[in-house]
């Protein structure tokens, strides 16, 4: 049942990357923006408006910058090129549709369907370590933000210099903590598991 | 800039602030000692009234929260991206080198439950010496063991107490007084 239920995701992840990110609909912003519309409303049901809206702020500053790079690109009219406008909007929608869909689909996978899988217990450790951590990154994001928020600027900087550095500090610090935890949730695991008399199969 | 006297609700946490009392936050040295049960609140306001206040008055200021090892996470990636090395740097000394880089700015420094990491805040004090005018300390130790210099700032408890209930929200008094007989 757990194989199946994977087999479907997967099947579900490889549709969307399919036809939405590489496939025959990339190139139109309408599709794109309804897909868009589609996870957005998807996510507000499974989870809430606030995680939404969480996920939304978090690729805000991708997306920005995205749109600074582009504006430039066509303005500039870089490699003869005129559709760069085009091409950034279009990146814009699906860079967040993309990561609100598979934050989705990797919500249903359980604990429990991990540990049916048939795999070998290492790997089924390794799985339920990157689950564990990369859900609880979730909601260090916010705590981390805030804390970001609470530190002075370094100086005479530019707002928007500011708020570069500042994401760019969010991000190292996920990363941190996603390492950290990942290794010390993993070490506990194995310890726990090796305890309870458990071979590697 | 001075928090002044009256109810500050925070509904989403279920707690109803009441201070009698208004805050000063000035140039004249005061620490205030916050205590209470568990429970009460005291990283509540701190976050939503004193740091809040703060920031909309745009005082510089340092927090070290009682969450410090998820802080210290934000701090190595802060220093990283100001050019400080901080690779193999342990965690007592990320928190010195982040105080030398911005303490300097700040005026105020509150300290959450940071007993429970460092017993000894002398060296803290020492360091912030020339620049820090106000503290906010939360602890559950004798606060006697974690003031600054009580000849410079004047001491001042913060306690916490329950008021009442009402239904899921707790009214919380905030009584201020001397921390121990002069």
């Amino acid at each position: 049942m757990a194989t199946l239920k994977l087999l479907l995701i997967t099947v579900l992840a490889g549709l969307f990357f399919g036809l939405l990110v590489f496939g025959p609909f990339y190139d139109r912003p309408v599709v794109q923006a309804v897909a868009l519309g589609g996870v957005v409303l998807w996510n507000t049901l499974r989870f809430s408006w606030r995680s939404t809206l969480a996920l939304l702020k978090f690729c805000l500053p991708f997306v920005a910058s995205l749109l600074v790079f582009g504006l430039a690109f066509q303005f500039l009219r870089l490699l003869g090129r005129d559709d760069w406008l085009n091409d950034t909007l279009i990146k814009c929608l699906v860079f967040p549709s993309s990561l609100i869909y598979i934050k989705i689909l990797l919500s249903y996978i359980t604990y429990l369907d991990i540990l049916q899988l048939p795999i070998s217990m290492k790997r089924r450790v390794d799985l339920i370590t990157m689950k564990s951590a990369f859900q609880r990154g979730g909601v260090m994001l916010r705590r981390f933000s805030w804390y970001l928020g609470t530190y002075t600027g370094d100086g005479e900087e530019r707002r928007l210099r500011r708020q570069m550095k500042r994401f760019a500090c969010l991000v190292i610090a996920l990363y941190l903590y996603l390492y950290d935890e990942i290794e010390s949730a993993g070490r506990l695991l194995e310890n726990r598991y090796r305890h309870l008399g458990g071979k590697e199969k | 800039m001075m928090i002044p006297p009256g109810r500050y609700p925070v509904p989403e946490r279920g707690l109803d602030f009441d201070l009698p009392d208004g805050l000063a936050v000035s140039r004249d040295p005061v620490c205030y000692l916050v205590s209470g049960d568990n429970g009460f609140g005291k990283t509540t306001f701190l976050e939503k009234v004193v740091i809040a206040a703060l920031q909309k008055e745009g005082l510089p200021f340092l927090y070290l929260g009682q969450d410090i090892r998820t802080q210290l996470y934000t701090l190595r990636a802060l220093l990283s991206v100001r050019g400080a090395a901080v690779s193999g740097v342990d965690d007592e000394r990320l928190v010195e080198m982040w105080i030398a880089r911005s303490g300097p700015a700040a005026d105020v420094f509150l300290l959450d439950e940071y007993d429970k990491y460092l017993p000894d805040f002398g060296t803290l004090f020492r360091r912030c010496d020339a620049f820090i005018r106000t503290y906010f300390i939360v602890s559950h130790l004798d606060p006697a063991h974690i003031r600054p210099d009580p000849e410079r700032f004047r001491h001042r408890r913060l306690h916490f107490e329950l008021a009442g209930r009402d239904g899921a929200v707790k009214h919380i008094r905030i009584r201020q007084e001397e921390p121990w007989p002069r």
